[in-house]
């Protein structure tokens, strides 16, 4: 299973593992019950640690999308609430939050990107 | 001992009036890949040669595989690979004949294996040591180590003068080896973005100390680099806090601080809007910590004026 890992990003392995298994089950790249690697297969394409992937894994389940069976591997779970559209607002919203910081930082108020904003969506030819 | 592939409590070795190891109190866990980091000189060598059994600790201990290293037992000293600057072999000798050579001293040599790393670069079998390339001569070597299936790897800058290509290889190969056969390795190398991918533990040593030793995953979680525009201190974070490095850069300060406890939200709040965070590659950890370490290292950080 293909996962872009960046290594030298400062984020944790294991976290950017659950993020991308969750991209993947969100758009549909992974279907419901479909089964994932094991643990040595996904440790050894990655070049990591088996207890990274065990940890990533251990926190899939924890939140629910997948599920461990026992002597079986590890499956996409049925009803994990995953969506495509949770997980772009997910992603739009971080967005939004790091560009805000910065405004904020460069003394801006909300109003005032707001308006930035309007602006340059149109004349990027969107909805203003 | 025996779940640690290597321990050390308060380990000191003295060259004379040179302390060149320091009161090193150290472990790894089997499975797992020490990144062991420091300028030249800080007695990384050392500390290897000493996990060799090559030269006596002055003080304190060193285990290696469950045994201490003084004096090393026979089986472990054959459980224990290395590749560094001080193993050259005969330079007449063709590939085979460096083949031949391990395969008579080491009885878990696997011919094969070592066969098939030569030729995935390319190396022809009857070619001279003498006729490779630094890179290749560095790829035989450690090839004949990993032959030999050993359960800990000592590579000391394994991957001087090697092309990107064939230190991708080399290091995929490691991480490899240390999966299929729960073995452990420490890695020496000044090139730090090339290992970062591979390995697990961190150890950051000067002159002789150990200045940082933890997991790559928790430096990843809790060190950041906050940059203070228009300010010269760092608001109060809690005790579990501490400060890395810190250099001033015209009006903004720069911080590299280690944290615990404190959610991302938590810090955006405490640090204030004139506070930029990051998240810190291991190069960036290592030149903060060599280079701008506070005088009083690794102490919790106390709030400063405001």
């Amino acid at each position: 299973m293909y996962l872009y890992l960046d290594y030298r990003s400062g984020e944790p392995i294991y976290r950017q593992i659950v993020e991308a298994i969750k991209y993947k089950v969100a758009s549909g790249q992974l279907a419901t019950d479909e089964r994932l690697p094991s643990i040595r297969v996904l440790a050894g394409e990655l070049k990591i640690n088996s207890r990274t992937v065990v940890k990533a894994y251990e926190e899939l389940q924890h939140a629910g999308l997948v599920v461990m069976r026992q002597g079986q591997g590890v499956f996409v779970a049925a009803n994990h609430g995953v969506t495509p559209e949770s997980v772009r607002r997910k992603a739009i919203g971080e967005m939004a939050r790091r560009m805000l910081a910065e405004a904020f930082r460069l003394g801006a108020d909300e109003a005032e990107v707001l308006k930035i904003m309007q602006s340059e969506a149109g004349k990027m030819g969107s909805e203003p | 001992m025996s779940d640690h592939a290597v321990q050390t409590v308060a380990l000191r070795r003295d060259f004379g009036a040179i302390r060149a190891v320091d009161g090193l109190t150290l472990e790894l866990a089997q499975g797992s890949i020490l990144l062991l980091l420091g300028p030249n000189g800080a007695g990384k060598t050392t500390l290897l040669r000493i996990l060799m059994g090559l030269i006596e600790p002055t003080a304190g201990t060193a285990y290696v595989l469950g045994s201490p290293t003084w004096p090393q037992p026979a089986q472990v000293i054959s459980a224990v690979g290395y590749v560094g600057d001080r193993c050259e072999p005969p330079a007449w000798a063709t590939l085979t004949m460096l083949e031949d050579l391990q395969a008579g001293v080491a009885e878990s040599f696997d011919r094969a294996l070592f066969r098939e790393l030569c030729r995935q670069r390319e190396l022809a079998s009857d070619r001279p040591y003498s006729s490779l390339s630094k890179g290749q001569r560095r790829w035989t070597l450690v090839s004949l180590v990993l032959a030999c299936r050993p359960r800990l790897i000592l590579l000391d800058e394994p991957a001087d003068g090697l092309d990107p290509s064939a230190r991708r290889a080399l290091y995929d190969r490691l991480r490899d080896h240390v999966n299929q056969h729960e073995a452990s390795a420490i890695v020496t190398t000044h090139v730090i973005a090339d290992v970062e991918r591979i390995g697990d533990e961190v150890a950051i040593l000067d002159r002789g100390r150990l200045l940082l030793s933890a997991p790559l995953e928790d430096l990843r979680d809790r060190v950041r680099q906050v940059e203070i525009s228009g300010g010269e201190s760092l608001p109060y974070l809690g005790d579990r806090t501490s400060v890395l490095g810190h250099v001033q850069r015209g009006a903004t300060a720069i911080f590299w601080i280690k944290q615990d406890g404190l959610s991302e939200d938590e810090l955006c709040a405490r640090l204030g809007p004139r506070a930029t965070i990051r998240n810190v590659d291991l190069e960036t950890l290592y030149l903060a910590l060599a280079e701008h370490r506070p005088a009083a290292e690794a102490e919790p950080l106390r709030e400063v004026d405001s």
